[in-house]
């Protein structure tokens, strides 16, 4: 696991962090002209890679040109300053929905959290028949498997088909 | 034609009170003459998180000059989002973004009503460009954010009865304060940028007695000055050293490229200093909600930045 | 009653403080399944299957997640705690007849004649109150006073009120769509809540008289012109004149003040109609209109810069609104079950979310500050439910006049 190092450094959107050549991009920052710099208002966190090798002084232990994978990662995170956050469902994710619409081709759903956050915005989604279950998935029927105002446990399968906006593969049903 | 669904009052037409004209002096004592430096701006008061219902809010004023005769500036600003677009928008790689600037009905000398007019469509429209610069847009697929400002309080003056156009140049500020405002509360609500812009304005002005040179002042305040030449109004991001909105207007030389530079120039000095309100209203109240604890929103405190140096 | 995945492993656990209380009774909130209790088994089936296939983890939740997913029994679950020690308490931590502190700033607005910040817990509320001058000529149906006497009889403050509705002197407007929260976003027309507030603020302005028309009338005295003429100097043309007149010419009303009376909502968090009223009372307390006199030469009324009168609101007393929204332990009970099987709370000041799950809501507006202290209802607005009757409604007459108390002390 890795060793993770946290100051209390607040940053500030702009704010510089380091050298691209020192650190990995994490969550909540941006790459420009190879620096790092923060893009949310937030925590820094400090993620060094597998056995770092102590507590302190961490950036003069760094060798000049490691490869990129031993590279500590450097993220802001806005989770120790606010309550509230929200974050786009990504492909991975397990989200908790609810069943909005049912039609025979495919559930339409909310999703109301993601991970451990609980959003704001309602994002929707979609779980299409052939993605409620892993076996006989030609003798699904939407019907039989969903009902308007289900809350259903997913994973979403896919972010960014324009065609498709969101699919959610089923895998657990906890009819409310 | 009448809107039915808000109370309208009486069906003929109300004036607003007229003034009897005051002896000249006792209106030429309360005329101000600026007393801040050229590069001085006023006192803005920044604080994020006063709707706590919303992603991000932030709430600015910019203290009043004298006592009485000129409103400061209070704006309201909520982010809401980033929230999924409607089912009808089509597809976007990136965060679409909506501002909605509107003057409250007792903002002004004159009462607004309530449906928007050019002049708030237009600050609207300048304040997207600002804020788009600065924002990583495509952070934020399939995506959209509403930026709603209500202009509580504008900088008007209240006592003045010569115009002078000064409704361009009062806009000037007010965008100003927007873009400062909605930059603030964009941070709040956790939306990722490239740096905090924020805004500043700049004008040429003739002061009243010498008629030699004109000279270059920021955070003008129009009944300050005989007379306003030229005014720029900047959005800046000081960390990139780039500019995301830039809006000019008056009446200059075009063989005079020098006085043009000058003034942005100005205008970025105005700029770095609400910026520097921004950066510290933010750490501040980041530290304040560090120790876990839940806002209740009731009890919040003023933080005053001076910055008249 | 079965569900899918066995009801141990709905385990709908929700921290508080440190104790965790797993929801009571589940099933009886359970809309579906009470309106399809035959596609049980169909469901059941599925989720089976599935289940052999993958492991499937508890169900539980925190308590954000579960405020997010089902704020019903989240709601019901504060109210009714599981050990009789702890008391209830709704989800905002507030006892049920606890309602929110009011904070009061008023002259805050240079623009406006009087103007009131109101902030009760997270609603912020803005009114400005801005006079303009109606001549008499722009007023389509004009009938002319005959009487100059202080109106003293009913009858006459009948007039008045009638004069004052008539004419249209007040325009309370309420905006809503300022992003104060997210389900109000700017660009749209006046929504329905918008305008129920609006009208219910106009309605309860004239019912309880706050506004005395006497000192939204301008007059003209060609008499005291002439005394000025003279060198009388300070004419007082304003005030409702009753002795200095006997002259030739009597004064005569010329034009009237409209109050243009509008609030923005800055922040909302349930409850806005007492915020707004709370606004609207500061602010007409606050307002000083400039004293004006009626020019015959330029036929407009000129004000003084410096003179100002503070509007006269002491006639209609100091009517506090007071809302309360019931809160009932079965989300979809039928209207007119019993009482007893439905347990319910009277929930003072509710928040945006308990105001979500309340379909019955009572607004009161009493006034305390008559002759010796006696409680006056001024106006009884229920809505929705059957579950306020006589005798409650007797009970929470008491909690108002506790919240007018708080409420008076914050004007001041």
């Amino acid at each position: 696991m890795a060793a993770t190092s946290s100051s209390a450094t607040i940053a500030i959107p702009g704010q510089l962090l380091g050298p691209a050549s020192k650190f990995q991009p994490g969550p909540g920052t941006h790459i420009h002209e190879s620096n790092l710099y923060s893009s949310l208002l937030g925590l820094v966190h400090v993620n060094q890679p597998t056995k770092a090798p102590g507590p302190v002084k961490r950036l003069n232990k760094i060798t000049p040109a490691p490869p990129p994978a031993e590279l500590p990662t450097i993220s802001v995170s806005r989770s120790a300053v606010s309550d509230k956050r929200e974050t786009l469902p990504e492909v991975g994710n397990t989200v908790l929905c609810r069943v909005i619409r049912i039609t025979p081709r495919q559930a339409v759903v909310a999703i109301l959290i993601c991970g451990e956050t609980v959003l704001d915005a309602e994002w929707q989604g979609l779980i299409r028949v052939q993605d409620v279950r892993a076996t006989e998935k030609d003798r699904v029927k939407i019907y039989e498997s969903f009902r308007p105002g289900d809350i259903v446990r997913a994973e979403v399968v896919s972010f960014l088909s324009p065609t498709l906006p969101f699919t959610r593969r089923f895998y657990a049903d906890a009819a409310y | 034609m009448t809107d039915r669904r808000r109370v309208n009052g009486p069906v003929g037409s109300t004036n607003p009170p007229v003034f009897e004209d005051e002896p000249e002096q006792e209106f030429g004592a309360q005329k101000g003459i600026r007393t801040r430096t050229p590069t001085a701006t006023r006192k803005m008061y920044l604080k994020t998180g006063v709707t706590p219902s919303a992603s991000g809010s932030a709430y600015l004023e910019i203290e009043a000059s004298r006592k009485g005769a000129v409103s400061g500036l209070k704006l309201s600003c909520t982010v809401h989002g980033p929230r999924s677009l409607p089912r009808s928008t089509p597809f976007s790689p990136h965060i679409i973004l909506s501002t909605h600037v509107k003057y409250a009905p007792f903002a002004t000398k004159q009462r607004r009503g309530y449906i928007r007019d050019p002049t708030e469509r237009d600050l609207g429209s300048h304040l997207e460009t600002a804020l788009r610069g600065a924002i990583i847009a495509d952070r934020w697929p399939k995506s959209g954010v509403d930026i709603i400002i209500s202009i509580v309080e504008g900088d008007h003056d209240r006592e003045t009865s010569k115009s002078q156009g000064g409704e361009a140049w009062d806009m000037m500020n007010a965008l100003s304060g927007c873009i400062t405002v909605a930059s603030a509360a964009l941070a709040d609500a956790g939306i990722d940028c490239v740096d905090t812009v924020a805004g500043g304005v700049a004008a040429l002005v003739r002061d009243e007695g010498d008629d030699t040179t004109p000279r270059i002042v920021i955070d003008p305040i129009p009944s300050e000055h005989e007379q306003i030449l030229a005014a720029c109004c900047v959005a800046y991001l000081p960390d990139r050293d780039e500019i995301t909105n830039l809006w000019f207007k008056g009446d200059l030389p075009a063989s005079d490229m020098e006085l043009y530079s000058q003034l942005v120039e100005k205008g970025i000095q105005a700029s770095r200093n609400s910026n520097e309100v921004i950066v510290n209203s933010l750490l501040i109240s980041t530290r304040e909600q560090q120790p876990h604890e839940r806002h209740d929103g009731t009890t919040r405190m003023h933080i005053a930045f001076n910055l008249q140096r | 009653m079965k569900f899918p995945l066995g009801s141990s492993s709905l385990n709908w656990m929700y921290g508080r403080g440190r104790q965790s209380a797993a929801i009571r009774n589940l099933e009886t909130h359970n809309p579906t399944s009470t309106s399809h209790p035959e596609s049980d088994s169909d469901l059941l089936h599925t989720a089976d299957s599935y289940s052999s296939i993958m492991a499937i983890p508890s169900l539980s939740f925190s308590r954000p997640t579960f405020a997010k997913l089902s704020p019903h029994p989240y709601l019901l679950t504060n109210l009714s705690p599981q050990s009789p020690s702890t008391k209830p308490s709704r989800t905002n931590g507030r006892a049920p007849h606890e309602a929110r502190p009011v904070q009061i700033h008023t002259s805050s607005l240079s623009h406006a004649h009087g103007s009131a910040l109101v902030r009760s817990g997270n609603t912020t509320v803005v009114c400005g109150v801005r006079a303009e001058i109606l001549p008499v000529t722009n007023i389509p149906q004009y009938r002319p006073r005959s009487s100059l006497q202080p109106s003293t009889t009913a009858s006459d403050e009948a007039a008045d009120r009638a004069e004052l509705k008539a004419y249209d002197l007040l325009v309370p407007n309420i905006e809503l769509a300022t992003g104060c929260a997210p389900q109000f976003l700017p660009g749209v027309p006046p929504s329905t809540l918008a305008q129920t507030l609006s009208t219910r603020v106009y309605s309860l302005l004239h019912s309880c008289g706050v506004v005395d028309p006497k000192s939204l009338r301008i007059w003209h005295d060609p008499s005291a012109e002439a005394k000025k003429t003279t060198g009388e100097g300070d004419a007082s043309m304003q005030d409702d004149n009753d002795d200095d007149e006997s002259e030739a010419e009597p004064p005569q009303l010329m034009a009237y003040w409209v109050l243009y009376i509008d609030l923005l909502f800055v922040s909302f968090d349930g409850n806005p109609f007492d915020a707004a009223w709370t606004a609207v009372m500061a602010a007409l307390r606050d307002t000083k209109l400039p004293e004006a006199r009626w020019d015959p030469d330029r036929e407009m009324a000129i004000c003084s810069r410096t003179r100002k009168n503070p509007l006269d609101v002491s006639r209609g007393g100091l009517p506090v609104a007071c809302t309360a929204a019931v809160f009932q332990e079965k989300e979809y009970a039928e209207a007119g079950g019993l009482a007893g099987e439905n347990r319910h709370w009277v929930l003072l000041d509710p928040d945006r979310l308990e105001e979500s799950l309340c379909r019955e809501t009572v607004t009161m507006v009493v006034d305390c500050g008559g002759v010796g202290g006696e409680t006056r209802i001024r106006s009884i607005e229920k809505q929705g439910g059957t579950v306020i009757g006589r005798e409650l409604m007797r009970g929470f007459a008491g909690v108002a006049e506790k919240r007018w108390r708080e409420v008076r002390d914050a004007m001041q």
